[in-house]
């Protein structure tokens, strides 16, 4: 084949991509059920993309939503204990408090 | 192919070729300009922060845990980015100074509102000096300076609420301006004890200071993990590539109880004392655990947190020490407990030095009294006499090395070690082995005393002090440290119930120096040491200890008090036996209260005859109490029916013509008896009839009112 008859070939190709015309090509539709396969795996996949995307920022909500409670506990509980510290609630009471520690051991009179 | 087509293609081909040329345009010439916006939009191979385990208390309650806490600071940004916004926000918190002031006291009640006006006014102006002086750079001002000067998070979210609220509201805008938080992460001391034991943080370094935060950090902290992140829809979603392992968790076996009593009975005494440092310890004798280590130090009257003086304060122990000097004797063969001393007129020289004895009392004392009133003079006589004299010094250093006094436990990783005196020091001067035997010339760490005296508590047998009991993972043991013996036995078993024998005596014998520790409860065991300290050849202050276990005769815990107070600090406590016993005495009331729960059995006196005391009267009532009683002993019974006949529903009277006899009888029959005969009863006092005014057998009169006087 000539060089100039190659250089036809290309650019009628091209000419045949932009028109459309390559869709009518025998090799293009012998592989029409390939390609439309391929097209409804690529829509699934997308789908499948964002469907997971949606959870991904769900699951992050939740993440800090856990994150949240967590440190809030945490901050309730040093609290909770730090008040609940037996020397905390005498000091608390003050000297004029008719209560005292124990220094007996309790005595279990019914179980 | 028409003209209009062919025009259509070539368009659609240029704005190709210009699409082109534009991404050629980003990947060349504007590469970095656009990898920036990039790299907002996503990130890869970020780190994921692994979360620090916690320390926790014996009972699995969280002493130590990570948690974020905030500064509530007013932010000014580069004013030329955003000069319109900030004079906005200005204007608005201006106009409205007083009700962020106010509803910022109302949520932070320690900072008055007219503090947070006076800061916030204050921020306001420093940003206008900044945009007159034309400066860019950012501007912080603290606004809450009380307390921690940090909110917790759930005051972080009140407060953040309450801003949210009024951006809202003045300026119509949903994000806090001006007004931000600086997140800091720390560890946070649950309760606020131990806070030296335990280890201290550095928020700055975010590292670990000392204690078990630093000996266990490659433990607590974890692992980071990797993640990459992505922008997904309006937000970032973070893919995890490598999860992070989280730190693990250490089980102390320190008792939060426990460490709260210590730290009470403590710092009450050092603050009514005037004392400066103080530790107690408070072990459990047959596992060795530490149930409570208390550092307090005291300055300019208030509590900081100074060094860990039970683990890195070696001291020279004084009298305490004595125990083992004893113990020494006793063990080797060389006195027994009815071995007597001369230690008259208490004052004695010894090698060219004097020691004299605080207590002028029984110049000739056994080994119990010697040390029972803490003799100086008794102590060094024996050790002298049986050791120095006979050229033995050695032997009795060695025989105190023996015991593990010196032992390094290794609680945690860089405690300071012990010593005693060395062999060169002992041939030096013969007086060496004297003054160690009572304690000075020595570098004893408290918790090596207290190891010492738990292992006598023990039986002889020396465990090893212990602050971890494992290390978990999500629950999970992942290492577990079993209780050490160090020394299956320091001493022959009737040397230690011997030493033990006198230590009960120090603090249950009349005149003992230890008496303050006593316990009408059970029995406390234990010895006084008082140490002055020297500094430069200066007075400098004195420790004053006390350590002892408890009950004496079953021991559960060993407990150790050491209080250090200055010179030219006074307080009326000069002694370990006043200082440090009282402590001691309220630890071991205090502790055993709470551990111990009794049965009503347990308060049954075996020696005890329980016997009812079966008053004269009716005998039908007395027959059916000591029926159910199951009592058989007829010999209890009212043997004198007197003046009735018992019958179980209708006790009836015998003779209804003479007064009848009621004493001994309860105040319900004795007014049936007299008013079945006609005759009034009138009642004084409580219990039974001692007395009546008529005399029994005497004839009725009408209208008789008899006199009965209960007790």
């Amino acid at each position: 084949m000539s060089a100039t008859a190659k250089k036809s070939k290309k650019k009628s190709f091209l000419l045949k991509l932009i028109t459309g015309d390559v869709l009518m090509h025998p090799w293009v539709k012998r592989q029409m059920g390939l390609i439309v396969l391929v097209v409804c795996l690529v829509v699934l996949y997308e789908g499948n993309r964002y469907g997971s995307q949606l959870e991904t920022v769900k699951i992050q909500r939740l993440r800090a939503d856990i994150i949240d409670l967590q440190n809030e506990s945490v901050a309730l509980r040093n609290e909770l204990m730090q008040k609940s510290l037996q020397s905390n609630i005498e000091r608390r009471l003050g000297d004029d408090n008719p209560l005292r520690p124990a220094t007996a051991a309790p005595i279990v009179i019914e179980k | 192919m028409s003209r209009r087509y062919t025009s259509i293609i070539v368009i659609v081909v240029l704005v190709a070729v210009l699409i082109v040329l534009r991404a050629l345009g980003f990947m060349t010439f504007q590469r970095r300009g656009w990898q920036t916006v990039a790299s907002q939009f996503q990130a890869d191979s970020v780190t994921v922060r692994a979360q620090r385990g916690s320390i926790l208390s014996d009972e699995g309650r969280v002493l130590v845990s990570s948690t974020p806490e905030y500064q509530l600071v007013f932010k000014y940004r580069d004013y030329t980015r955003a000069r319109n916004e900030q004079l906005e926000r200005d204007s608005a918190v201006r106009a409205n100074l007083d009700t962020y002031a106010k509803g910022l006291h109302r949520l932070l009640p320690d900072q008055p509102a007219a503090e947070f006006r006076t800061l916030i006014d204050g921020a306001l102006r420093k940003g206008d000096a900044n945009i007159q002086a034309g400066k860019r750079t950012g501007l912080y001002t603290n606004l809450y300076t009380h307390g921690t000067k940090r909110l917790t998070y759930n005051r972080y979210k009140e407060v953040k609420a309450f801003l949210d609220s009024c951006n809202r509201e003045f300026l119509h805008a949903s994000t806090s301006r001006g007004f931000t938080f600086d997140e800091v992460l720390i560890r946070k001391n649950a309760y606020g004890l131990a806070t030296r034991t335990l280890g201290r943080w550095n928020e700055q370094t975010a590292r670990p200071r000392d204690g078990i935060e630093l000996a266990f950090d490659s433990v607590l902290s974890g692992t980071p993990g990797l993640s990459h992140r992505r922008k997904v829809m309006d937000t970032f979603a973070e893919y995890v590539d490598v999860p992070p392992r989280n730190g693990c968790d250490i089980v102390t076996t320190l008792n939060v109880r426990i460490q709260d009593i210590a730290n009470k009975a403590l710092r009450d005494q050092m603050e009514e004392q005037n004392a400066d440092l103080g530790t107690a310890i408070v072990m459990e004798t047959r596992t060795g655990e530490i149930k409570a280590i208390v550092n307090l130090t005291r300055q300019k009257g208030e509590f900081v947190v100074g060094q860990n003086i039970a683990l890195n304060q070696p001291i020279e122990t004084g009298s305490i020490f004595k125990t083992a000097s004893i113990l020494a004797a006793l063990d080797d063969g060389e006195v027994t407990l009815k071995d007597s001393v001369d230690t008259y007129p208490f004052s004695r020289h010894f090698y060219g030095y004097g020691i004299s004895d605080d207590s002028k009392r029984e110049p000739w004392k056994t080994i119990p009294k010697i040390l029972k009133y803490s003799s100086n003079v008794g102590t060094m006589t024996v050790v002298d006499d049986h050791y120095v004299k006979k050229g033995k010094a050695e032997a009795f250093l060695n025989k105190l090395l023996s015991f593990g006094i010196t032992e390094n436990h290794h609680v945690i990783p860089g405690a300071a070690t012990s010593k005693l005196k060395t062999p060169a020091q002992l041939k030096n001067w013969k007086g060496e082995a004297l003054w160690m035997a009572v304690g000075y010339g020595i570098s004893v760490t408290p918790m090596n005393m207290v190891a010492f005296y738990n292992a006598i508590a023990n039986g002889g047998k020396m465990m090893r002090p212990r602050l971890i009991k494992e290390i978990q993972h999500d629950g999970h043991t992942v290492e577990r440290y079993d209780p050490e013996v160090v020394i299956e036995a320091i001493a022959k078993p009737q040397a230690i119930a011997d030493i033990t024998e006198c230590l009960i005596s120090v603090v249950n014998s009349d005149h003992g120096t230890g008496v303050r520790a006593h316990s009408d409860r059970f029995l406390i065991a234990g010895k006084t040491g008082t140490a002055k300290v020297d500094e430069h050849g200066q007075y400098a202050g004195r420790w004053l200890n006390f350590i002892g276990f408890f009950p004496a005769d079953k021991p559960e815990y060993t407990c150790g008090v050491f209080v250090y107070r200055q010179a030219g600090h006074v307080g009326a406590a000069n002694g370990g036996g006043t200082m440090s016993a009282p402590v001691l005495h309220e630890i071991a009331e205090r502790v055993m209260a709470y551990e111990k729960t009794l049965e009503v059995e347990d308060l049954r006196d075996s020696l005890a005859i329980l016997i009812p005391d079966v008053k004269p009267g009716n005998i039908a009532a007395a027959d059916l109490v000591l029926d159910e009683l199951h009592i058989k002993d007829d010999s209890l019974r009212p043997k004198e029916t007197l003046f009735a006949e018992a019958d179980k529903n209708h006790p009836r009277l015998t003779d209804t013509d003479h007064v009848p006899n009621v004493v001994g009888m309860g105040a319900k029959d004795a007014i049936f008896a007299l008013e079945s005969c006609g005759i009034k009863a009138h009642l004084n006092g409580v219990g039974k009839v001692r007395r009546q005014s008529a005399a029994a057998g005497s004839d009725k009169r009408k209208g008789m009112t008899v006199e009965l006087y209960l007790k």
